[in-house]
């Protein structure tokens, strides 16, 4: 698009003057606007910028101590969920492809988004149809009644198995519904009953939907409810096994005993010993630092030829490996700072990292150069998930540590006129030059200001992660840049990723963050902006110790996390 | 072909379909006048065109010539290219420009930003955009007496798994809209075995005797009520914020319902048998771009031959999508993905891309045009096919002078083998043009400062 085009889809002055760069200018106003502090810019205790100034942090004046952790809500369980509970509870192990389309957030499981419309529904039924054929053909059709499958076995099985499917007693009507589906495919025999009855069952509403509602039918708008039992023993199940409540959770819930909070803290503690719980939330992590991203990510094979599937996987396999590491016996601050990184051969030799002597698999080595001493920043798969297929890519890289690791103010879509100032760039320029344009350029500063610094920062590394000391020139690569935006403490001269590392480890800003990233996935709504007292205490939990098993215990066991605010009808 | 409405008194009765069996008369109805149903398909490819040469040459007489268009010309006596139309957005709006071309050429009406997404993935926040009103298919579907009363009320399907398989940016990936934003979106099946059975059902004429198809009929049917009574439980417990989804939900089901689970038989309707797609490891599906996208144009063409439905969207991929070509035509030559390639290559490679599907599209065209459908008329005289995509140039992302190209839809009245130029006028003029020709007097359709009134001389 030329700049004449431009002018003549943008505003044009009686002159004639083309008035684009002036529209542009207004709207990158929005970033500046967002300095003030306006209490949603943080996702932290203690406002905006002024959280690392808060390093004890109580519980700040300011949260709202009503507020329930999420809304009274339904919830669609994510296709992971439902094949998870399938195998749990039939020990059957169903495709992972079930609703064909996953959650609207991406790897984000947001409750409000879930929805079941026509071809959603097709799938289900689809996939209902397969699980329960797949399911009677290993599990014995007299359901360990003997010889004699009558009614009263039936529904032994409906109120023990396909309770735990619906996360709550059968009502007796339900049992009644259900037996004559039974009925309906029985005369082709048992196993053709069970089949067809577990058709239904495996696409229902009750099923596919969590409930968090409390007790009573229909609350009414503006009321906190708390979470039944059974809700509960949910709510920790999806969180911690990404599944169904396993045994110990549902007999907490079936005794009543879960309402207790020593009872519920007890079962968190069991729960985050269990190796499966912590490999779902090392999961989810890996989701939050781009691990998703890179699963997906396609570098340009004639400039990266050595960058196959199989390096790519190894990568992600490593990065869970440390993230497992520093999530079950470290802290926050060796995410940013520690020098581990995990690498076979293959990627040893790609990246320059030290030889593991032939070993097939990962293994840990701790390198001792400082351009990979910096945490997650400097590993390769951190890296590479955030460039381009084919260069070092200042604007994503910068764009993830400013939004994903500090939670910085939001930063709105680039201006209408992102296709003509691409398209009047120098095709030859480097990243440095490109940003230096940003930077002068009015309808891109600013914003730009605030997170190409950090990108800047990368700029040793180039689109897999490989660093290099100089240019194709044989410069020297400048990494250095200023922080801004971030508060007192994080702002200031830097000189590569071992500064920005220092500054979020150091940072309370970065430690709030973590929690609202990984409080987003666990309640399954956004928490950057969250004003609840309830996170506020789980931020000074986390703040304290770094840990992260502080953390989930702090947000499970939270009196939050048990209630529910009903909101306005629609 | 007849479709009997099958007994399912419970189901329907609280599913509250009172006006089911109204739906069942209506194509009876709009088949009386000319023998058989109209349809409608909407056809969509990413990351628009290479303007220099996509449009025919000045003082050419043949519109169907040149690398893109030259594809077309064994179905041009059924095509008109239609010059000079605008996509009915602003280019100053800052949202991505390939979905938000994608959105205001389905709704008429400016995308929604989507709340709470931040940066998920690493995707620009401008990607994070969605439909803020409901489709054109979706409205005509409601609008026009001659589109109602199917199996399935309307289909969307898609040619890669990009479509689907990561939703993460809505906005860039649906074609089809119940209501606005994400939740109103209707997703596609990219998986071509399962629209196949979603379509299809998994029972047809012929597949078994009448006896056992009432007995898997009744037994489909109790599954539903289930469900459907399930629901009608958990919606009566929930907050009221939470009503509306389980409402879609029912609703959904209520379709299914629909679904074929017997029916007699319109003449060479049979479900069609889908090839095994060639063989491809995670990450390169492109290899089978191809053929998922030629089977989904098959079940879509099936699916009207039937009239299991008459509305159809097909998106051959995402507005964003990377998908690698090197993978789809071999010897391709460019190893960058879709959008890549619009960008920085030469021109000869999106050339080459755009060639790629207008050849699909005019095989599917020519396949529709070799399937009888009522006396003495092809399936594509009852069908009216709109092509287009969601820029004009890849590279300069405008709106003005779309590409938009309409096939078929002779027994509509539109007259093929034309270049019709209405310069200035909006996409959604033309929409409001086709809806009359469907027999849908829409007093509006979308922004009304993108909208200048029905385009005259389109359909006679």
């Amino acid at each position: 698009m030329d700049v004449d085009h431009f002018c003549r889809r943008v505003l044009r002055s009686s002159s004639g003057l083309c008035l684009g760069a002036l529209a542009a200018c207004v709207f990158a106003g929005a970033c500046t606007g967002s300095t003030e502090p306006s209490g949603g810019d943080s996702g932290g205790a203690s406002g905006s910028a002024g959280n690392n100034a808060n390093p004890n942090g109580a519980a700040p004046s300011e949260c709202n101590a009503k507020l329930s952790l999420a809304p009274a809500r339904i919830w669609r369980l994510t296709d992971d969920q439902v094949a998870n509970a399938v195998r749990d509870l039939f020990g059957v192990t169903i495709s992972r492809e079930v609703s064909g389309a996953r959650a609207l957030g991406g790897s984000l499981n947001l409750a409000e988004t879930g929805v079941i419309t026509g071809t959603t529904a097709s799938n289900y039924a689809t996939a209902a149809q397969a699980a329960a054929k797949e399911i009677t053909r290993v599990m014995p059709s007299s359901l360990g009644c003997g010889a004699k499958l009558d009614d009263a076995c039936i529904t032994g099985f409906l109120r023990n198995k396909v309770a735990r499917a619906f996360r709550r007693p059968l009502q007796d009507t339900e049992v009644a519904e259900l037996l004559a589906v039974y009925r309906l495919g029985a005369p082709d025999g048992a196993a053709a009953g069970l089949e067809l009855m577990l058709e239904a069952v495996l696409q229902s509403g009750s099923f596919l939907w969590r409930t968090e509602i409390g007790a009573d039918a229909a609350p009414a708008p503006g009321r906190k409810v708390t979470l039944t039992p059974f809700e509960v023993a949910a709510a920790l199940g999806f969180f911690f096994l990404d599944s169904v409540p396993d045994d110990e959770l549902w007999a907490a819930a079936q005794d009543g005993s879960l309402a207790k909070r020593q009872v519920l803290s007890a079962q968190v503690d069991r729960l985050l010993a269990v190796p499966r719980v912590r490999e779902t939330l090392v999961k989810n992590a890996g989701q939050w630092v781009g691990l998703g991203r890179l699963a997906r990510i396609e570098k340009d094979k004639q400039l990266f030829p050595k960058f196959t599937a199989e390096i790519r996987d190894a990568l992600i396999q490593g990065e869970e490996r440390f993230l497992s590491d520093v999530m079950w016996s470290g802290s926050l601050r060796d995410l940013f700072t520690s020098s581990r990184v995990y690498v076979n051969d293959q990627i040893a030799s790609l990246y320059g990292l030290p030889s593991v002597g032939g070993q097939a698999g990962l293994t840990k080595v701790e390198p001792t150069s400082r351009e990979r001493g910096a945490g997650i920043l400097t590993h390769p798969a951190i890296l590479a998930a955030h460039s381009s297929p084919s260069r070092g890519d200042v604007v994503h890289r910068g764009l993830f540590v400013y939004n994903k690791l500090f939670c910085g103010s939001t930063v709105p879509p680039p201006p209408a006129s992102l296709a003509a100032v691409i398209a009047a760039q120098p095709k030859d320029a480097s990243e440095r030059e490109l940003s230096g344009l940003r930077a002068t350029n009015p309808s891109c500063k600013g914003c730009h200001a605030f997170f190409d610094p950090l990108g800047l920062a990368h700029d040793r590394y180039d689109a897999i992660g490989v660093y290099r000391e100089k240019d194709p020139g044989g410069r020297t690569i400048d990494q250095s840049s200023v922080i801004v935006n971030l508060g007192e403490g994080i702002d200031g001269p830097i000189d590569g990723l071992g500064d920005v590392a220092q500054r979020l480890a150091g940072s309370r800003r970065a430690a709030d963050c973590a929690v609202a990233e990984l409080a987003t996935m666990a309640l399954g709504r956004q928490a950057k902006d969250d004003v609840t007292c309830a996170l506020a205490t789980v931020k000074n939990e986390f703040a304290k110790s770094g840990s992260f098993i502080d953390l989930y215990r702090a947000l499970a066991t939270s009196e939050g996390f048990t209630t529910r605010d009903v909101g306005e009808g629609k | 072909m007849m479709m009997r409405p099958f007994e399912r008194r419970s189901f329907l009765g609280l599913a509250g379909v009172s006006a089911f069996e109204a739906a069942m008369l209506r194509p009876l109805m709009a088949r009386a006048q000319n023998g058989a149903p109209k349809r409608l398909c909407v056809l969509y490819y990413p990351c628009g065109t290479v303007q220099s040469q996509f449009w025919p040459k000045a003082g050419s007489t043949d519109f169907a010539s040149g690398p893109i268009l030259g594809n077309f010309a064994k179905v041009k006596n059924d095509m008109v290219l239609l010059g000079g139309v605008w996509n009915s957005l602003d280019e100053n709006w800052e949202g991505d420009a390939h979905s938000r071309g994608l959105i205001s050429f389905m709704t008429g009406s400016r995308f929604a930003k989507l709340p709470g997404f931040g940066v998920a993935d690493g995707a620009a926040d401008s990607q994070h955009i969605v439909a803020n009103a409901r489709s054109i298919d979706q409205i005509l579907l409601e609008k026009a007496a001659a589109l109602k009363g199917t199996a399935r009320p309307s289909i969307q399907l898609g040619g890669a798994r990009s479509l689907a398989a990561d939703a993460g940016l809505p906005g860039s990936r649906i074609m089809s809209y119940k209501g606005p934003g994400a939740t109103g979106g209707l997703f596609a099946e990219t998986r071509p075995g399962v629209a196949l059975t979603n379509v299809f059902g998994d029972l047809m004429p012929g597949n078994t005797d009448s006896a056992a198809l009432e007995r898997m009929r009744l037994r489909r049917q109790g599954v539903l009520d289930f469900v459907a009574k399930d629901l009608g439980r958990l919606k009566a417990k929930v907050p009221a914020s939470e009503r509306s989804r389980l409402e879609e939900h029912l609703g959904a089901v209520t379709d299914l319902g629909r679904q074929v689970v017997t029916a007699g038989t319109a003449a060479g309707c049979a479900r069609p048998t889908l090839a095994p797609l060639p063989s491809a490891t995670e990450g390169a599906e492109s290899k089978q771009h191809e053929a998922v996208s030629r089977q989904m144009l098959q079940i879509i063409k099936t699916a009207f031959q039937c009239d299991l439905t008459r509305v159809a969207t097909f998106a051959f991929d995402n507005a964003l999508t990377e998908l690698p070509f090197d993978g789809v035509i071999p010897g391709f030559g460019n190893s960058d993905g879709h959008h890549s390639v619009t960008h920085f290559s030469d021109p000869r490679f999106h050339i080459g891309i755009d060639a790629f599907y207008c050849k699909l599209v005019a095989d599917f065209v020519m396949d529709l045009k070799n399937t009888p459908d009522g006396a003495g008329a092809s399936l594509l005289d009852n069908t009216l096919v709109v092509l287009f995509t969601d820029v004009n140039d890849g590279n300069g992302h405008g709106n003005e002078d779309l590409p938009v190209m309409l096939f078929g839809a002779k027994s509509m009245g539109l007259a093929g083998g034309r270049y019709a130029k209405f310069p200035g006028r909006f996409t959604t003029d033309v929409w409001l043009s086709i809806a009359r020709a469907f027999g849908a007097e829409l007093p509006a359709f979308g922004d009304p400062a993108f909208a200048k009134g029905p385009v005259t001389g389109l359909f006679a």
